[in-house]
């Protein structure tokens, strides 16, 4: 062992046995029970690695093979980036890539309806392999949230509960393991421009939202938000003009870094079924791209889809007078942010949870889209404990009935893996039906009171934000 | 009290940091990949026509069609100009015999452009044709069709008659001779599927 100037100093690999240089000041003195705990939330995600995985995560899997083995892109909703990402790890693991998978992805086979392809791909040998080199780098960004949220919370005792809820989530394993999706990625990189807003960093903040934004465009609706924020904080015309170009800047870039992967990557020519309609029509029919049934750029085609999810009004007037109800609550929490006097870091984390809740709240939201909110829901619920809890554990709860709405989907097919024979079983809301149950509406009914837990929080928020708190004590 | 943290101790502790964050998961996922039994999707196939005997050619109106059969590939060939939205096709015989339970349709096709679309129509006895299929495809190779009959509605009560493999025009007419190629027709069920 050497000596340097009377200091002992270990081997040069000895800082890398010390995992508790990633913890802050604040929690150093709990590194134990924080690595049992990491340690616990690192076993049950491997355990759940291999044995679950929905027709969505064979999907992304089937998108990535193809542009790994052929180098061609297939054009879908999701932004190009994560597919790249997906394409290296499976280069990189490609001595053990189940052959059985990579000869069905690659094969002139096709199913309709298309659902059919990655179902059955659910329960090929070697799906185990294949779920887990799918959901690698969603284990890493997922961890590196969990230890994020130290860093964010500065209150070592909330910071630990925080910690404790996002490992034990059960939306960040359902959607991340279970449903196998990768909303995991962009949001790791919310909470790293949360973190970098707190510190004063800007550009660490804006460099995090555009690669949020490159792996998934929902982080698009944050950015009026830092910008009014940083707006505020500048003075003078040139200052805030030279602020504005930089928020410009990292919106644009992910985008057109999205747009010149899908024109520049040659891309996949997957055959659209014209005899199907709406969502089940996908790909070319002759020289036109079809997404869900409509010919169109699948980017913009997932945006109109996502103000398409809106809850409307519409009147029964001959002259069709539409309004969308989550764009008319996004316009008004906006112009209350820009009315909001004396903006910080807080006080953003507020607004984005009372965005994400009315997000929730009056649109139709696929499972996955819910892990979008939950960092910004763990650490107010870690922060303020019990009404806010049980709030969130009802919000939780319903969202579990409301994903009845998926039936098989989001809740037998991802048993495929483990159970091969659940690949022919029922979801819940059919096995409801078969009994006499009216799934409809007992889903609506869950739905219902899951839309009013969401306002009632988004309501408690606002209360806190922006409006005067009643009669003040004499 | 505690040894002081010496090399041995490092390495210890970087031997049990492997062991728990990469051999234990490795062993594992391994341990699962062979325990858990799967098996490739396979069909079991119901019935088959391999010689395409006694299937008559179709067309729409303005335009003519004629089948040619050879190695067990049926070849539905245009006669006269096809524009666009017409179709030419090949109708099977009756198939009153067949046992619904074989609910997947497949076949193989090969086209020879974009502008051809392959057309998969079922008639059921009651009602007008149901389209299954309609694809082009962006390269002049076999691509195999998996299709869910019951998907289109197709059931014990409402069971198969007539099988139409054809093509149509798309987006600029396809002149005379335009050939789409048929092989491997075959009704099945997936193994394993509870019947």
């Amino acid at each position: 062992m050497n000596e340097v100037g009377g200091k002992e100093s270990g081997p040069w690999w000895a800082r890398y046995t010390d995992w508790t240089r990633f913890l802050p000041e604040t929690v150093k003195d709990q590194s134990r029970r924080i690595g049992k705990l990491l340690l616990l939330g690192f076993a049950l995600r491997v355990v759940l690695l291999p044995i679950f995985g929905s027709t969505d995560a064979t999907t992304t899997a089937w998108i990535g093979t193809v542009l790994m083995a052929k180098g061609q892109l297939i054009l879908s909703n999701d932004p190009p980036p994560i597919f790249y990402l997906h394409a290296l790890i499976f280069e990189v693991f490609r001595p053990i890539y189940p052959a059985a998978i990579f000869n069905r992805f690659v094969s002139p086979v096709a199913f309709t309806p298309g659902v059919l392809f990655p179902r059955s791909i659910l329960s090929e040998p070697g799906i185990g392999i294949l779920l887990t080199l799918v959901k690698l780098p969603y284990l890493a960004f997922d961890l590196a949230s969990a230890v994020l949220l130290l860093w964010l919370v500065r209150e070592p005792k909330p910071a630990v509960r925080a910690l404790k809820m996002w490992l034990f989530n059960p939306i960040v394993l359902y959607v991340t393991y279970f449903f196998g999706q990768f909303d995991i990625v962009a949001v790791f990189f919310v909470i790293l421009a949360f973190y970098f807003n707190q510190r004063g960093r800007r550009h660490g903040a804006l460099l995090s939202l555009s690669a949020a934004i490159l792996f998934k465009d929902f982080a698009i609706v944050l950015v009026p938000f830092f910008l009014v924020l940083y707006l505020e904080q500048k003075r003078g015309l040139f200052v805030r003009s030279k602020e504005f170009l930089k928020v410009a800047l990292a919106t644009t870039v992910p985008l057109a870094a999205q747009f010149l992967l899908a024109v520049l990557q040659t891309p996949f020519y997957e055959s659209a079924n014209y005899a199907l309609t709406g969502d089940l029509m996908n790909g070319f029919f002759g020289h036109t791209l079809y997404n869900r049934g409509v010919p169109g750029v699948p980017l913009i085609q997932g945006f109109l889809t996502f103000i398409g999810y809106s809850v409307k009004l519409t009147s029964f007037s001959p002259i069709p007078d539409v309004i969308y109800l989550f764009p008319l609550a996004y316009l008004m929490l906006f112009l209350a942010w820009i009315l909001l006097r004396r903006k910080d870091a807080g006080k953003l984390w507020n607004a984005t949870t009372i965005l994400f809740l009315l997000i929730y709240a009056f649109n139709l939201f696929h499972p996955q889209w819910f892990l979008w909110a939950q960092p910004f829901f763990i650490v107010l619920v870690a922060r303020q404990g019990k009404p806010v809890s049980a709030l969130y554990s009802g919000i939780v709860a319903f969202f579990f009935a409301y994903i009845l709405y998926f039936d098989a989907i989001a809740y037998t097919f991802p048993l495929t893996p483990l159970i091969p024979a659940a690949e022919f079983w029922p979801g819940p809301a059919s096995v409801m039906r078969s009994v006499g149950l009216p799934s409809d509406l007992i889903v609506n009914l869950a739905r219902t009171a899951f839309s009013g837990l969401c306002l009632a929080w988004a309501l408690r928020l606002f209360r806190a934000e922006w409006l005067p708190s009643g009669i003040p004590d004499q | 009290m505690r040894p002081p943290s010496g090399t041995m101790d490092l390495r210890l502790r970087l031997g049990v940091m492997i062991l728990l964050v990469v051999i234990f998961p490795v062993a594992y996922v391994a341990a699962i990949n062979a325990l858990l039994p799967h098996e490739s999707l396979a069909f079991q196939v119901g019935w088959t026509d391999q010689n395409f005997s006694g299937w008559t050619a179709n067309a729409s109106q303005g335009t003519s069609a004629r089948l040619s059969v050879s190695n067990g590939t049926l070849s539905v060939i245009s006669a006269g100009t096809v524009t666009a939205q017409q179709f030419v096709a090949a109708d099977s015989p009756n198939l009153t015999l067949i046992d619904s339970r074989y609910h997947f349709l497949i076949v193989s096709i090969r086209a020879p452009a974009y502008n051809v679309a392959a057309r998969i129509a079922l008639w059921t006895g009651s009602g007008g044709p149901i389209l299954v299929l309609v694809k082009t495809y962006a390269d002049t190779g076999w691509h195999t069709e998996v299709i869910e009959l019951r998907f289109f509605g197709l059931s014990i009560t409402t069971p198969l008659r007539t099988i139409e493999l054809g093509w149509l025009s798309v987006e600029t007419p396809a002149p005379v001779a335009t050939s789409v190629d048929f092989q491997g027709l075959s009704l099945a069920r997936e193994v394993g599927e509870p019947s």
